[in-house]
């Protein structure tokens, strides 16, 4: 019995792919030839040599031609499609943070998103798998998630948000405290839907468990990326003091911030994250 | 059917039948074209060469998903499924080439040679 995968690894030279990836390759076509000389033989016909009328060179071609791009974003998602969303999601939450936006200019805002999000939804069949599967559906999990901080912050002072919740996670967990408890709440509740959106677009595009959850995840991503990280920075910065030590602020921060939200996305992600839902 | 059909024919229905085949169960790359072989009567014939580039380009277009699972004789093998995307490209698929064989039957009168 001829070892396959030493065959076909040795015709293969010329195929240029990450080591995994090509590795997977020589194992399916050296899985394909084996089954072929099995049938041959069982069939009592002589094995043909199959192995040597196959055109390795313009396979080689063809199979990277066929993944390339896979795993990573296409020059169009990198130069045109994400740097805009980036922009238009920036300047949103600029907005956002500022109490003086009209909003007129908020209304605005969320059009272009939206505008952008379809027309990149319509051109989802050129894009490839990580965009189609995490970026697109994390970025309309996003917008989603944006225009719900938006709407509750026609309720709620956005500002007294930043300052008491981010600064001082602790005091949410104190029931007799001040935070704007209800703020908090309100936008935890929502992740669930978030959750779901971005889990049950990923899974549309074809998107694995893990794709669907970070999918889901992103506007809890980027919040946690943006209160956890830069808050704390600009508080030192202009000089706010915290009320505890850094520990308990850390602490305390992780819970309200990481796996409160992280709990609350995948219960909205788990009906989309069953392997018999990418089957579907 | 007896006769086998050029490559370039072949090449062009072979997402149709690959989609075809996958909706009814994963597969993995040997039995598609085994099977593909056999309903066709060995009309359409796809070789090593042909059928993985198609198989990784519908994978990258997230028709398919590939994962690895042994076979009833044990050995690991990547099976193909589709995703909801592959399903939902079916019924488009196969209404286009419908029409194109109709429009083909108006101009040559194909179904009566």
């Amino acid at each position: 019995m001829p070892d396959w995968k030493k065959l076909v690894e040795e015709r293969l030279t010329t195929l240029r792919l990450p080591p995994s990836a090509k590795q997977d390759v020589v194992a399916e076509l050296a899985a394909h030839l084996e089954d072929s000389a099995s049938a041959d033989r069982a069939s009592n016909e002589p094995v043909r040599p199959a192995i040597a009328h196959i055109p390795w060179c313009k396979l080689a071609n063809a199979i990277e031609h066929s993944k390339r791009e896979q795993g990573t974003m296409n020059r169009r998602s990198k130069t045109f499609w994400f740097p805009a969303m980036a922009i238009l999601f920036a300047l949103g939450l600029i907005l956002l943070l500022r109490d003086s936006a009209a909003v007129l200019q908020r209304l605005i805002w969320m059009a272009c998103m939206a505008m952008l999000l379809c027309t990149a939804a319509s051109e989802a069949k050129r894009l490839n798998r990580r965009t189609r599967c995490f970026w697109l559906p994390g970025f309309v999990s996003l917008t989603a998630a944006s225009v719900w901080l938006f709407d509750i912050d026609i309720v709620y002072d956005p500002s007294l948000f930043f300052r008491q919740i981010s600064l001082h996670p602790q005091d949410l967990l104190r029931w007799n405290s001040a935070s704007p408890r209800s703020f908090y709440f309100m936008w935890l509740i929502a992740q669930v839907a978030f959750g779901a959106l971005g889990a049950f677009f990923s899974s549309r595009a074809g998107g694995t468990r893990s794709a669907r959850f970070l999918a889901g995840a992103f506007p809890a991503m980027v919040i946690v990326g943006t209160y956890v990280g830069l808050v704390p920075i600009t508080a030192r910065i202009s000089g706010q003091a915290f009320t505890s030590p850094l520990a308990a602020y850390l602490g305390s921060a992780m819970l309200v911030w990481v796996a409160a939200p992280a709990i609350a996305v995948l219960a909205g992600a788990s009906p989309f994250l069953s392997e018999s839902n990418i089957a579907r | 059917m007896s006769k086998r059909i050029r490559s370039k024919i072949a090449r062009g229905s072979g997402e149709l039948a690959v989609l075809s085949l996958l909706a009814e169960q994963p597969l993995y790359g040997f039995e598609i074209a085994k099977r593909i072989g056999e309903r066709t009567g060995g009309a359409l014939n796809f070789t090593l060469a042909s059928l993985y580039p198609l198989l990784y380009e519908m994978e990258k277009r997230g028709w398919l998903v590939g994962y690895w699972q042994p076979n009833q004789a044990g050995r690991d093998r990547r099976y193909y499924r589709l995703t909801a995307a592959g399903r939902g490209q079916l019924a488009p698929l196969r209404q286009e080439w419908r029409s194109f064989f109709q429009a083909l039957d108006a101009l040559a009168g194909v179904s009566h040679a």
